[in-house]
């Protein structure tokens, strides 16, 4: 099994053609790790990863935006009614879903992860 | 009226408050906050309701920036929009120099909404706004396959934005709940987020249709909601018809796509190859495919009633084995529309030659492809300097086509 999550992951040895590929298609190559730069081509880019690692299973780990915790996006309960199930890779987990108030702490979160505005 | 209604009560404020997409809203504000933008003009893209708009006025408001706006509601026609945005993007506004400023920003919503006779060049004055634009240039659209928006894509960076997940709304939904203090249960919320399609907007309105002037809120009162039935994209439909387990789960599919119907139908034939590895399979595919064909033809632009065997064909050649699906790339767009789009510079110079040779021989144009082209194209292989080709009025780049094109 293979585990991509929104940091980075390693990708199996491929040909040129199918590296350009990737890379016109979003992803970004740091050493020897990958991580998605742009979700404008996100099905094509699934596609084309399942692809690569030829019906190797993938594990979505997603990272929840108020507790920063990873979780696999197959384990939510809404997974199958979900539009943009396994990627991009932040939602927010089913234990933060119960918590008293999360879109609060969604904000705080957000604005911690905002950079100041333009000069 | 309008404060009641919760969508505007709880609109956001903040870029923070903008719910989902996060990895849009970073490019986007990267984008907003840099000072060398590499494309003076951003195209933001998406389904309805997932806050495009939202963002853009947050943003404006969070980073100092005076919106000037157009959306559907104007009449967005050449003249109307030099009037409005010429002015507002030609000049730097005064207040620039304020500390609390940053001057205008031009935002155009809902451009895929320019079009037909009342807003008549609107694109071609958009196009020219953002190249001469001294301020940013934000576009917000639904559709971007749209045609008319490619010479749109052109000169914009592109950030697109998808459904918003359920849990997201779930949270959003449940801030609203506590502010208007309504308990709701939880399975009442999940319900009206899987019905809203990752619509964040829809949701908030169906929640104030269902909860407002209550104190409780239980799963049995959304039972009344109607479904939200979606289109689906030509990729999703695509994605789904491949991979469906039976002729029933891919003939609803394709009830629901808002797909092209030749296109789906090239889509569908050009794909078979990497479904089927088996040649039996694959032949029966490409039979039934056929089939659609046939009904295609038939149902041209009037007999609709004949769309429903059309739909069956499609949905039994993708599966005829479904049991060995294995994940595989789409071939997207057809190859027949992309072999078009590479050829159509070749196609437009023999157009044009066809056209001299018919003024000039008084024929129309496919007689002069069909009966003097090769003719022409043998004359000016022996001599390319051959005085037929200057009493043709041939350019030299035509004179060279002609000698090097194969097929007519």
């Amino acid at each position: 099994m293979v585990v991509l999550n929104k940091k980075s992951f390693k990708l199996p040895y491929m040909d040129k053609e199918k590296f350009l590929l990737l890379l016109r298609l979003g992803l970004e190559r740091n050493q020897s790790f990958y991580c998605i730069k742009s979700y404008n081509n996100i099905e094509k880019l699934i596609d084309t990863i399942s692809n690569i690692l030829n019906g190797e299973k993938i594990m979505f780990l997603q990272s929840c935006l108020i507790c920063d915790k990873d979780f696999a996006c197959s384990d939510c309960k809404y997974y199958e009614l979900c539009a943009t199930r396994d990627l991009p890779f932040q939602c927010v987990c089913p234990q933060c879903l119960k918590e008293k108030k999360p879109y609060a702490e969604y904000v705080e979160n957000s604005d911690k992860r905002k950079a100041p505005p333009p000069e | 009226m309008k404060d009641d209604l919760w969508v505007e009560k709880y609109r956001p404020q903040k870029i923070s408050e903008v719910i989902g997409n996060e990895e849009a809203k970073g490019s986007f504000v990267e984008w907003l906050k840099s000072k060398r933008r590499r494309k003076k003009a951003i195209l933001l893209y998406g389904p309805p309701g997932v806050g495009k708009t939202a963002l853009v006025n947050a943003a404006s408001k969070e980073f100092g920036f005076r919106i000037i706006e157009m959306n559907a509601s104007d009449t967005r026609t050449e003249k109307a929009i030099n009037k409005i945005a010429g002015p507002a993007t030609s000049f730097v506004a005064l207040d620039t120099f304020s500390a609390e400023s940053k001057g205008n920003l031009l935002f155009l919503d809902e451009v895929d909404g320019v079009f037909g006779n009342e807003d008549r060049g609107g694109i071609g004055a958009i196009i020219k706004i953002i190249e001469k634009s001294q301020v940013p240039v934000i576009m917000a659209a639904n559709n971007l396959e749209l045609q008319k928006l490619r010479p749109l894509k052109k000169v914009c960076e592109l950030i697109r934005f998808q459904q918003v997940r359920i849990p997201l709304i779930i949270v959003m939904l449940r801030r609203i709940c506590a502010k208007e203090h309504v308990d709701a249960e939880l399975e009442a919320l999940e319900r009206i987020a899987e019905n809203s399609r990752g619509d964040v907007r829809s949701a908030i309105n169906d929640l104030q249709s269902l909860a407002e002037n209550r104190r409780i809120l239980r799963l049995q009162d959304t039972l009344m909601l109607t479904f939200r039935n979606k289109d689906i994209g030509m990729h999703e439909t695509l994605k789904g018809v491949f991979s469906a387990k039976s002729f029933a789960e891919a003939i609803s599919l394709l009830n629901r796509s808002s797909a092209d119907y030749d296109e789906l139908l090239l889509s569908i034939g050009d794909n078979l190859p990497l479904r089927y590895s088996d040649p039996v399979e694959l032949g029966s595919a490409y039979d039934l495919i056929s089939r659609a064909d046939v009904f295609r033809g038939r149902i041209a632009t009037e007999n609709w009633h004949l769309l429903r065997y059309f739909y069956n064909f499609l949905a039994e050649a993708v599966t005829v084995a479904p049991q060995s699906y294995r994940p595989f790339e789409l071939i997207m767009p057809p190859i027949k529309i992309i072999t078009l789009f590479w050829t159509k510079s070749r196609r437009i110079t023999m157009e044009n030659v066809c056209a001299k040779i018919g003024t000039r021989c008084h024929v129309s144009r496919s007689k002069a492809k069909q009966h003097i082209v090769p003719y022409v194209k043998a004359i000016l292989q022996k001599h390319k300097s051959s005085p037929i080709g200057s009493w043709l009025k041939l350019e030299p780049e035509e004179v060279d086509y002609l000698i090097r094109v194969n097929k007519f």
